[in-house]
């Protein structure tokens, strides 16, 4: 082979005039890479010849803004060579490169020494930026094998080189940035207590750093750094980390959901369902039954559209949609009704307006943890009276958690069931319909939790009385830690229902349908389908919990990271083996919007119960960071009050309404002003695909006009008759040369 | 493993095969071992004699489990085999393997994917292409009259100087609207 390279080498050295002396070529083109591309190609018998893109700006801008790696355009002096030299196959390529490298060289030795060593600058950056893409690639791909085993059993799912739902895992564990230390002191000896209380996030939990309490007020001073100490105030810190961390988490997702928001707004003016079916085929598939089920689902999504293609214009009769009116109003109320019953259970079973009960709450817990006694449990002192006892007392501290999470298990089912019956005529609408249920009911659940914390650790819910006088402080130091180990018990038990689900609904239907071949002949039982806005559903809510914790467990970010991981694996061994394919499954831009939506949304509830509880509640005094303060923001503003006069002017001015009043105009003006611009946009689109149109027919015209010249004139004996096909052809170009477009570039239309 | 591999392709033939495609090292010689795995004896003498054009049949190669399964594998080996019968040599796999990569550019995927689905080599999609297509893609499953006006719709859809065919330009303008064909049209081993 090596033989054979040489032999080209040899004749592709010289420069580029040299092939059209020494080649019968066209004459239209004379790029330098493109003569040598054509001479590649009529080398290589049997290849295809390549269709020519024009070399116009958008087209080389799309393409270097897609590379992240192209290794062609490397030694090219032009950027047309880029653009055109990537249609080709690898040996093709080959002769290009060297052709490329030699007549580099030439043109280097001809350059200036300053030019020479700032070509060599931009080669070495080229390279760098390929070997940083590569060593990213490498090293940093999370769970690329995983998603690429999942992905050939049930086909493309997500786009796993920028994994979102991820990067907002993991940014939460950045962005952590108070100094973590391990975990404290109170070991208890009897390891039942200790797993008790790792579970409601007592006792010995109270200590460690995962919760507000153990924050000290102290403030570390350094003696290390130059001439004065500096001071860490630690108030300060966890005030200004939480909300950091916090205005982080919502400019990124603005920028996002932005970003997304453009795209598919494009995406819809635009939308070509037919094409984007048949023309994308998943090539992942490696087994025939998913094969199978893929084409299946093509036909489906085909035959759907040309069935709404036709219902446009069917409409239904009064009757049935009078009728259909009503089963939906049924159907809505009773959904609705369904949520506000579960939601009204778990109120009224927690929450209580009496100290009084909650004393017995603390009282019933607290017989819990001090009945575990120090020696081991012996079997036969357990009496079946204690055990009633101690389930109710368990029952009682985490009914609240077990409602939400079981109800969010529960009425995702209860939600399809329904609307199967609601007689849709799309799928599509089924289908979000179900899932904008699911939310809604996620949403409350949870809101109606925060709003249950915020009543009882208030002071209207007596918090001064309750939480620091008397014995019932053994339970919770300070109100915030009993938020904070409400929520994390939230967390640990609906990890808890949500691996039991797991079990029952996939693993065990996956088991019966493999084994018990009367279920799946008869009944046509089937293993359940792999549902994905579902679990972005599901990580909507945890996300949600974990935000609502953050400011008062702030290592509840590592715990969020390592339940996804846990997660993750469950449902990758569960996927791969008892799960099929989903039926459709929505890519588009626009999903991915409405899914950032959902999370914007989520963000926004939690910080009105972060803003209300900062605002509202006082510090309590015998834990936590904030102790001896009147307010949460105390610390904030002695700061800002010790600082200089400017900075206090400022800020007492940015918090009066009137600022805001004119920061609502400007932002109002802005969305007016771009809303006109995308509208005048459109028109403009709508404009140029006339304007192709027509130079496309008035091309047609002049063609017809030639050729009807040309038989007229063959008649006549004149000078014309002694073009050659070539000159007539290039008169045409000429003309054609101004017009841009899809008519430049088909030239076998002629 | 990684030893012997790269005892079997050179440094330097290693260097050239990472500058022409987008893979990295590691990526090659783990798709080299899968192109070994189609005919071990065969690809391992050839290689350790040098010969780094030893051709793997058409049938050799489709045992690869992503193609095997594919309604496509006949077209993507002729289009990716230098003499287009199907028979590939480690480059022409590679060649394969680079444009079915996540980091191959859109441009090329569908550069690519008109080469593939022009059954008929001529340069153009038209009616004929058209239909082949939608019967493999829905597995030969839809009445006629149900494909010959899927394939009017795409017609109205893509079309754009209304000739009946579907050129390279037209074909590439369409894909690159649409966000899942990037994603979808990709082989990893």
């Amino acid at each position: 082979m090596d033989e054979a390279e040489d032999d080209e080498k040899t004749r592709l050295v010289g420069t580029p005039s040299s092939y059209s002396t020494s080649l019968s070529l066209e004459e239209d083109e004379v790029h330098t890479n493109q003569e040598a591309i054509r001479l590649a190609e009529s080398d290589n018998v049997g290849i295809v010849p390549v269709d020519e893109e024009p070399p116009s700006e958008s087209n080389s801008i799309r393409n270097n803004a897609d590379i992240g790696g192209d290794s062609y355009g490397t030694f090219s002096p032009t950027k047309s060579g880029s653009g055109l030299a990537k249609n080709l196959t690898l040996h093709q390529r080959r002769m290009i490169r060297n052709t490329q490298k030699q007549e580099f060289k030439r043109l280097e030795s001809g350059m200036k020494k300053k030019d020479q060593v700032t070509s060599k600058c931009v080669v070495f950056v080229d390279h760098s930026l390929k070997r940083a893409n590569e060593i990213k690639r490498t090293y940093f791909r999370i769970w690329g094998k995983s998603i690429k085993e999942i992905e050939g059993h049930l086909g493309y799912m997500v786009d796993h080189h920028s994994p979102k739902v991820e990067t907002l895992y993991n940014k939460d564990d950045l962005k952590c940035t108070n100094p973590k230390f391990v975990n404290g002191t109170g070991f208890h000896h009897d390891a039942l207590n200790s797993v008790l209380q790792l579970l409601t996030g007592t006792g010995w939990m109270e200590n460690t750093a995962m919760f507000y309490g153990w924050y000290p007020t102290s403030n570390l001073t350094s003696s290390i750094t130059g001439k004065e100490k500096t001071i860490y105030y630690f108030s300060l810190a966890y005030f200004t980390v939480g909300c950091s961390y916090f205005a982080l988490s919502l400019l990124l997702m603005l920028a996002n959901l932005s970003k997304l928001f453009k795209k598919s707004a494009a995406e819809q003016m635009e939308s070509k369902p037919y094409s984007s079916v048949v023309f994308t085929w998943d090539y992942n598939v490696n087994n025939t039954e998913t094969s199978q089920l893929k084409s299946v689902t093509v036909v489906q999504s085909l035959k759907e559209e040309l069935d709404e293609d036709a219902q446009e214009h069917v409409k239904r009769e009064l009757s049935t949609k009078i009728g259909i009116f009503f089963l939906r109003i049924f159907t809505n109320t009773i959904c609705i009704a369904a949520m506000i019953g579960t939601v009204y259970l778990y109120v009224h079973e927690v929450l209580t307006d009496s100290t009084e009960s909650r004393a017995n709450l603390t009282d019933n817990c607290g017989k819990l943890v001090r009945k575990a006694p120090v020696e081991a449990i012996d079997l036969e002192d357990i009496d079946l009276e204690d055990i009633e006892e101690q389930m109710a007392a368990v029952w009682s501290t985490y009914s609240a958690s077990i409602i939400v999470s079981g109800s969010n298990v529960i009425f995702p089912v209860f939600f399809q069931l329904v609307g199967n019956y609601e007689m849709y005529q799309f799928q599509s609408t089924r289908i979000g319909m179900t899932l904008f249920r699911m939310f809604i009911m996620k949403l409350f659940s949870v809101s109606t939790f925060l709003y249950i914390l915020y009543k009882a650790a208030g002071p209207s819910g007596g918090n001064t009385e309750g939480w620091q006088t008397g014995e019932n402080t053994l339970f919770y130091n300070c109100w915030e830690d009993y938020i904070a180990a409400q929520l994390y018990q939230l967390i640990m038990i609906d990890f808890i229902i949500f691996c039991t689900a797991l079990l029952l609904s996939e693993v065990f239907r996956g088991f019966l349908v493999t084994r018990v071949a009367f279920l799946r002949d008869r009944i046509g039982l089937t293993k359940p389908e792999f549902n994905i806005p579902k679990e972005i559903l599901d990580l909507v809510y945890k996300q949600m919990i974990f935000w609502s914790g953050f400011y008062f467990a702030p290592l509840l970010p590592v715990l969020a990271v390592i339940e996804i991981i846990v997660i993750f694996y469950l449902k990758k061994a569960s996927a791969l083996n008892n799960v099929i394919p989903p039926k459709t499954v929505v890519l588009n831009h626009q999903s991915t919007f409405t899914i950032n939506g959902l999370f914007l949304i989520s963000l926004l509830i939690v910080f009105v119960f972060i803003g209300l509880v900062i605002f509202n509640f006082q510090p309590s005094s015998r834990c936590g960071p904030f102790r001896g303060y009147e307010r949460f923001t105390e610390p904030l503003s002695a700061v800002i009050e010790h600082s200089g006069a400017f900075k206090r002017y400022i800020v007492d001015n940015v918090k009066t309404t009137s600022v805001f009043i004119i920061l609502l105009i400007l932002v109002g003006l802005l969305i007016y002003y771009y809303r006109s611009l995308a509208a005048s946009r459109n028109v403009t689109i709508e404009l140029l695909r006339e304007q192709v149109r027509n130079e496309i027919a008035g091309k047609q015209v002049l063609l017809n006009m030639h050729q009807q010249g040309s038989k007229s004139r063959e008649g006549k004996a004149g000078k014309n008759k002694f073009d050659s096909i070539e000159q007539k052809r290039k008169n045409l170009r000429r003309k054609d040369s101004r017009m841009h477009g899809f008519a430049a570039a088909n030239p076998e239309n002629f | 493993m990684g030893n012997s591999e790269s005892a079997l392709i050179s440094e330097k033939q290693l260097e050239i095969y990472q500058l022409e495609t987008f893979f990295t090292r590691k990526e090659i010689l783990h798709i080299y071992q899968s192109f070994e795995n189609l005919n071990p004896d065969k690809v391992r003498e050839a290689f350790m004699a040098g010969n780094y054009q030893v051709k793997m049949d058409y049938q050799e190669v489709i045992q690869l489990a992503e193609l095997k399964y594919s309604p496509f594998k006949d077209r993507i080996c002729r289009v990716f085999s230098e003499d287009q019968s199907g028979d590939m040599t480690f480059s022409d796999y590679l060649d394969m393997l680079s444009v079915m990569s996540m980091q191959a550019p859109k441009d090329l995927k569908a550069a690519y994917a008109f080469k593939i689905y022009d059954f008929n080599d001529d340069d153009e999609i038209d009616r004929t292409d058209l239909d082949e297509l939608v019967n493999r893609v829905t597995g030969f499953r839809m009445k006629t009259e149900d494909v010959d006006g899927i394939v009017d719709e795409i017609l109205k859809e893509c079309d754009m100087d209304e000739n009946g065919t579907l050129t390279a330009a037209e074909f590439e303008d369409i894909l690159h609207k649409s966000p899942e064909f990037s994603a979808n049209f990709n082989i990893e081993v």
